[in-house]
């Protein structure tokens, strides 16, 4: 078992890409070692993509992809500016807030950053913040994506953890919420002490029910997704289904931003990463179905009891082994790897699946956006035209406060499992 | 022609999930194969679009590493991919073979047209890996590709 781990990691430190790697140290270990039929080998691959609630990985993606093509970005920037541009800092704080809205229209981070920050690095360019600034604080807010529902990793976490999607989206929203408060707090810190970015002038009441009424066929999605899932009318795959009619419907017309080019970028986009993580799911469930023959949760289990049993060792542990591989491996990769190994064995030190789920969650999240792999950063920088170097010099404050909402989350499971507990039971 | 095929098999997964919710809605029928159907759709669609990511060098890799590697480095590593997929290929079809006669429950479709998806998009994923080897060594010196 720790054998197939370190071939694993030593391929892809050769440059194996992940999904590679973790075929090949699969194979390795089945024909040296476990000398099971190889014919498992291709049956693995498919039975792990062979899954209802993993139907929702793909609608999100193109839900996400169409939203990016639409425009949504211009319509949701301009109701935040139009609620809290007039505070000081005001744009940067739009930043924040178009990140939130996005990221309940949208299931993925990288996404969201990429269309924050097309639009509103220019913008904050022009009301003269500091670019470096503006990068780390677009990058950040995208980052607020997976979180805050819909959100693939945590339909990827729930498909693959049997954990319910439902609870896991209703769990997201108050920490999401948090993190862009913390997000929101330290922008401010940061504008006082370097004195830029005067307010907006304040939008009058005319103006903002404008934009409330413009938006309003885009906020009605996140609320419909998470109610239908909530009430029971539709399963989070039905939901992802039903979301990119919807918004191939108001797109083509209502708004019409949405003609044939746009919706076959769009497509070609979704299949491009459609392809990189279901490849990455299914070679996963090979090397799950491995390590199952050697009972590897149980000895992580096992392992871990013998250090401590309590379940607060055992989450900062858990941790730690995301935050470091979150930092040098893509999010999906490492998510795929670690949920099946760990969530069955949550229940052993008490946790509650859906709290670790937002945890595991917001930590992959920080992931997006640390060097030197974060895919976030890198949109971002070259968006932003800066180098990951002075990124990493301006965006610790953040990372250091969300790393601090983190702790909080670990701590104070109640932050995550209220609201599903309140609504659901 | 591989991404026309890919988008239209992520329409159809869309449209089948959507008939799903219609029927339960509508109609009333509980009809078992829309459900059936758009498993079997995502794991042919996935498959094939782990081929279209392959061809555009998408798959997840070490930035760091990402064009640092030498020539006879990279092109060890690619042939290493190709064995490994070479393995899911023939396999592949000898798991499809096998389950020719086995249909799925609910569409009576022979199993072998789920499981042909492995090796089809092995094949397309060792030709795409062997047109990038076969581009570096035609491009002559140089470590990157």
């Amino acid at each position: 078992m720790i054998v197939i781990f370190a071939l694993f990691l030593a391929l892809m430190a050769l440059g194996f890409p992940v999904a590679f790697a973790m075929l090949v140290a699969a194979l390795f270990h089945i024909v040296t070692t476990t000398g099971v039929d190889l014919i498992i080998v291709p049956q693995q691959l498919q039975d792990g993509l062979n899954s209802f609630p993993l139907l929702a990985v793909p609608f999100f993606i193109l839900t996400g992809s169409l939203m990016a093509e639409a425009g949504v970005i211009h319509r949701v920037a301009s109701l935040a500016q139009a609620l809290i541009g007039h505070i000081r800092g005001g744009l940067a704080h739009t930043v924040v807030l178009a990140g939130t809205l996005m990221a309940g229209v949208s299931g993925s981070g990288t996404a969201d950053a990429a269309a924050l920050g097309s639009t509103m690095i220019p913008a904050l360019d022009r009301a003269g913040y500091d670019r470096r600034f503006a990068v780390a604080l677009t990058a950040c807010a995208g980052a607020l994506g997976p979180v805050i529902p819909p959100s693939i990793v945590l339909i990827i976490y729930g498909a693959m953890g049997n954990v319910s999607i439902g609870r896991l989206f209703l769990a997201g929203i108050i920490p999401g919420l948090l993190m862009a408060v913390v997000l929101m707090v330290v922008s401010h810190v940061l504008v006082v002490r370097t004195n830029f970015g005067a307010p907006l002038p304040r939008a009058s009441p005319r103006e903002r029910c404008r934009a409330l009424v413009h938006s309003a066929l885009d906020l009605v999605l996140p609320l419909g997704i998470v109610g239908g899932i909530r009430w029971g009318v539709f399963t989070p795959t039905e939901a992802g289904a039903i979301a990119t009619a919807y918004v191939l419907l108001i797109g083509t017309l209502v708004y019409r931003t949405l003609g044939i080019e746009q919706i076959m970028k769009a497509c070609h986009e979704t299949v491009i990463v459609l392809g990189s993580v279901m490849l990455l799911i299914a070679t996963a469930s090979l090397i799950h179905y491995i390590l199952a023959l050697y009972q590897a949760a149980d000895r992580v289990a096992a392992l871990v009891t013998e250090f401590s049993s309590s379940s607060l060792v055992f989450l900062l542990l858990a941790n730690l082994l995301v935050l470091i591989l979150g930092c040098v491996m893509e999010v999906t990769a490492v998510l795929v790897l670690l949920t099946p190994i760990l969530v069955p064995i949550l229940p052993q030190f008490g946790i509650d699946p859906v709290h670790f789920g937002i945890v595991l969650c917001v930590n992959l999240t920080i992931g997006l956006i640390t060097p030197p792999v974060g895919l976030a950063m890198f949109v971002t920088c070259s968006i932003g035209q800066i180098s990951v170097e002075a990124f990493t010099r301006t965006v610790w404050p953040f990372l250091l406060a969300l790393g601090g909402l983190l702790v909080v989350l670990i701590l104070v499971p109640d932050l995550s499992l209220w609201l599903p507990h309140v609504l659901m039971n | 022609m591989l991404e026309i095929a890919t988008v239209l098999l992520l329409v159809a997964m869309v449209l089948t999930t959507l008939i799903g919710v219609a029927d339960r809605f509508l109609m009333g029928l509980g009809m078992p194969w829309p459900e059936e159907l758009a498993r079997f759709l995502l794991i042919w669609t996935s498959l094939l679009a782990a081929a279209v990511a392959a061809k555009h060098r998408q798959h997840f890799q070490l930035a760091f590493l990402y064009g640092r590697l030498g020539r006879l480095w990279a092109t060890a590593v690619d042939l290493a991919c190709i064995a490994a997929l070479g393995v899911v290929i023939w396999q592949g079809i000898r798991l499809a073979q096998i389950f020719h006669f086995q249909t799925s429950p609910a569409l009576g479709l022979p199993m072998s047209v789920i499981y042909a998806s492995a090796p089809v998009s092995a094949l397309l994923i060792a030709g795409y890996i062997a047109r990038d080897v076969l581009a570096r060594w035609r491009r002559g010196s140089g470590g990157s590709a």
